[in-house]
């Protein structure tokens, strides 16, 4: 019994590893810094809230390209964006139109959050407060 | 040899099962465990589809970039997306765009460091221009954000964690608050140490009588005052914490009396310009 389990060790313990891989519950905590869930009309209209990346857009422009020229406030869930807008070329649509960058027909690489979450940035220094505001601890 | 896998792994899972569940438990039960308020280590740069946010069933989200990926080649920092951004820009691993269809247009850069001095040891800010006009047009910020005029902004600790000045960028896609030395990045001189030495030991000599409302620090009567607009009622479990944050006392003194004791803290809380040579 003794040999079978020693035999066994490595499997197991890739096994635990997974399972508890799996259990560890999924914290919005984790999720990428400056991620801004974008939920003002999505969850209403039977889409997922859209996710947009701060890190991947700064890496390509600077921050007044989207927060001065194209008219982007500084306040999640401060912008009116609705997918007509988009179309017409304004928000996210003056470069997701097929010349700067893929099109809106690719619906789910934008709308890929999950449903119901918060309209907010995500992860950020309030997000991480023990006591978060409005809270009273013990 | 397939039976006795299969048993295996149900052994395990229920070893591991039972174990989890008494270690919840536990956990629950234990008034002295470790890390009681601790939210737990953060796991850095996941990819989307275990970051919490992103949902793993939809199909575009196992399409997306990983962060890690993105970040493989470029400088390191402590905070936030664990990128040192500024580095990156200047080392030239990044090329961001300064317009949206092609990178030919100039940002117009300003060279001037603004210093504000802050009280107690605490070392004095040193704001950098340069770096943010790299990044971003002067009217991102002025007039909407900060006045553009010397000791016009009553910035405090707490109202940048409230997400309001510095903290519009900072605490959300900036470097994030936990950064202190990054903008408390001036060491108050010798002098100025000596003299706050002295002046609370003035203080302690003057506590004896019940120093009057308005002045002093930790005596303020309502602390909603200097709550940022839509926090009134949420905020105060936060702000308690912050009631001797000098700053807050002197933006109410600031509010109310700025004339003859509460003149020094009018002073503390002033812009001080310097150009860069």
């Amino acid at each position: 019994m003794l040999i079978f389990w020693e035999s066994r060790l490595r499997r197991i313990a890739m096994f635990i590893a997974v399972i508890g891989f799996l259990i560890v519950p999924n914290s919005q905590a984790r999720s990428e810094y400056g991620d801004v869930v974008i939920n003002n009309y999505s969850d209403d209209a039977g889409m997922r809230p859209v996710v947009f990346p701060h890190w991947f857009h700064r890496i390509r422009f600077r921050c007044k390209v989207c927060h001065s020229d194209l008219g982007f406030e500084f306040k999640a869930g401060g912008n009116d964006i609705t997918m007509l807008k988009i179309f017409d070329g304004e928000y996210c649509g003056a470069c997701h139109n097929d010349e700067i960058a893929w099109s809106v027909e690719n619906c789910s690489l934008c709308h890929s959050g999950k449903p119901g979450t918060p309209t907010q940035i995500h992860n950020s220094t309030i997000d991480r407060l023990v006591i978060p505001p409005g809270v009273t601890g013990q | 040899m397939n039976r006795r896998i299969i048993l295996t792994i149900c052994l395990s899972a229920l070893l591991f099962g039972s174990g989890m569940l008494q270690l919840s438990f536990a956990a629950e039960d234990d008034a002295n465990k470790f890390n009681r308020l601790f939210k737990g280590a953060n796991k850095f740069n996941l990819p989307p589809w275990e970051d919490g946010i992103h949902d793993p069933d939809d199909i575009g989200t196992l399409s997306l970039q990983t962060p890690k990926k993105a970040f493989e080649s470029l400088p390191k920092s402590r905070g936030g997306n664990r990128v040192d951004w500024v580095k990156a820009l200047n080392n030239g691993d990044i090329n961001p765009r300064t317009s949206s269809y092609d990178n030919t247009k100039k940002m117009t850069v300003l060279d001037l460091n603004i210093i504000r001095q802050v009280k107690g040891t605490m070392p004095d800010v040193v704001y950098p221009h340069d770096i943010h006009t790299q990044w971003l047009d002067c009217k991102n910020c002025h007039p909407k954000l900060f006045t553009p005029k010397k000791g016009s902004n009553n910035i405090s600790m707490a109202s940048i964690l409230m997400g309001q000045y510095c903290g519009v960028c900072h605490g959300k896609v900036a470097f994030p608050l936990s950064e202190c030395r990054l903008c408390h990045s001036k060491k108050k001189t010798k002098a100025e140490l000596e003299q706050l030495k002295l002046k609370r030991s003035e203080r302690k000599k003057s506590s004896k009588t019940l120093p009057d409302k308005q002045s002093s620090i930790g005596m303020v009567e309502d602390h909603r005052k200097v709550v940022p607009d839509g926090y009134a009622e949420t905020a105060m479990p936060l702000l308690q914490v912050y009631s001797n944050d000098v700053n807050i006392a002197a933006v109410i003194t600031n509010e109310g009396n700025t004339s003859g004791d509460n003149a020094e803290d009018a002073i503390l809380v002033d812009d001080m310009v310097t150009a860069k040579q």
